[in-house]
């Protein structure tokens, strides 16, 4: 059954891709959960440097803004394009990208304050455990950006009408569904990331 | 701007049943939550209430963004499957090294 424009849908009558992307988030949450682990595990190992008692929460905070902001930027966007309005559906896009470079452009900011301090990937097992957690994190908001540049530089969703409203099943706004799924997915591991790392140690 | 026009579906096959959340109600309040988070690490209430407060107010934050962004209120219960056994998996990593290391959030 070729129910979502070319994808053949499960046996359980569910997007493929769909259910690829669940999946995939499925085993990204324990690939975190690993790295939370492992930052729990040697946080109290600063050897003399930097440790946790030094994360910017204001600095962080702002961040953790930015990603909500660009979660509700992402939804917007996807409510666009499921009811034809593709102009607002490419500035939503767009805004949520650039939110997305925000939040790279703050964490960059960290990670050199950091090193300019001293505190590196080799500089003590708290700094290995920690860049590995928000590095690894950043480089997932970086593939979010890139996902994003191409849905607005390979116009995904010009098959759509302006004020034509999609099913569920049509291939663009599933497109679209899939890469939100994984920029909330982005911010949701902020949101876990911003409570146990920055947030707890503070209190 | 409306987003009235947002439906969301039980499952892939069926049509929208214009379940209409409200995107920008949803995101005030993940901002309330995260500005009551950075408050509360900057009082000098007990330690236990400070720390349950913060693990409460995170998971408020993930249930919003999960329930209502990611849609899965909506969505198969095989994505919720999905995504829990995940959570599941990751949480008792997570428990597993505190306490294999005598370690626990927030000590």
């Amino acid at each position: 059954m070729a129910a979502h424009g070319g994808h053949p849908a499960t046996s359980l009558g569910l997007d493929m891709r769909k259910l690829g992307m669940w999946t995939f988030i499925g085993s990204e949450s324990i690939f975190f959960g690993t790295l939370i682990a492992n930052f729990f595990r040697w946080r109290g190992s600063s050897e003399g440097g930097l440790g946790p008692e030094n994360l910017d929460i204001n600095l962080t905070g702002a961040g953790a803004f930015v990603l909500l902001m660009s979660s509700l930027t992402m939804v917007l966007a996807l409510a666009a394009i499921r009811s034809g309005r593709m102009k607002q559906y490419r500035l939503w896009i767009g805004a949520t990208a650039g939110l997305g470079l925000i939040f790279i452009g703050i964490q960059t900011l960290e990670f050199t304050t950091f090193a300019l301090e001293g505190l590196g990937m080799g500089s003590s097992l708290f700094g290995g455990a920690f860049f590995a957690l928000t590095g690894f994190h950043g480089l997932h908001v970086v593939i979010g950006v890139i996902w994003f540049a191409f849905l607005l530089i390979f116009r995904v969703g010009k098959d759509i009408e302006p004020g034509e409203h999609v099913s569920s099943d049509n291939h663009s706004f599933v497109s679209v569904e899939i890469c939100g799924l994984y920029w909330h997915f982005v911010d949701l591991v902020w949101v876990f990331i911003f409570t146990l790392i920055y947030l707890l140690p503070a209190v | 701007m409306s987003v009235e026009s947002t439906g969301h579906f039980a499952s892939a096959s069926e049509e929208p049943t214009h379940v209409n959340p409200n995107y920008v109600g949803i995101a005030a309040f993940l901002f309330v939550v995260t500005i009551l988070e950075i408050a509360i690490t900057f009082q000098s209430f007990p330690l236990g209430f400070m720390t349950t407060s913060l693990f409460i107010l995170m998971f408020l934050k993930a249930a919003g963004v999960i329930l209502y962004y990611m849609h899965l209120r909506y969505d198969s219960r095989v994505f919720t499957y999905l995504a829990m056994g995940g959570a599941t998996v990751a949480t008792a990593v997570i428990l597993a090294v505190a306490a294999l290391n005598n370690i626990l959030p927030g000590q």
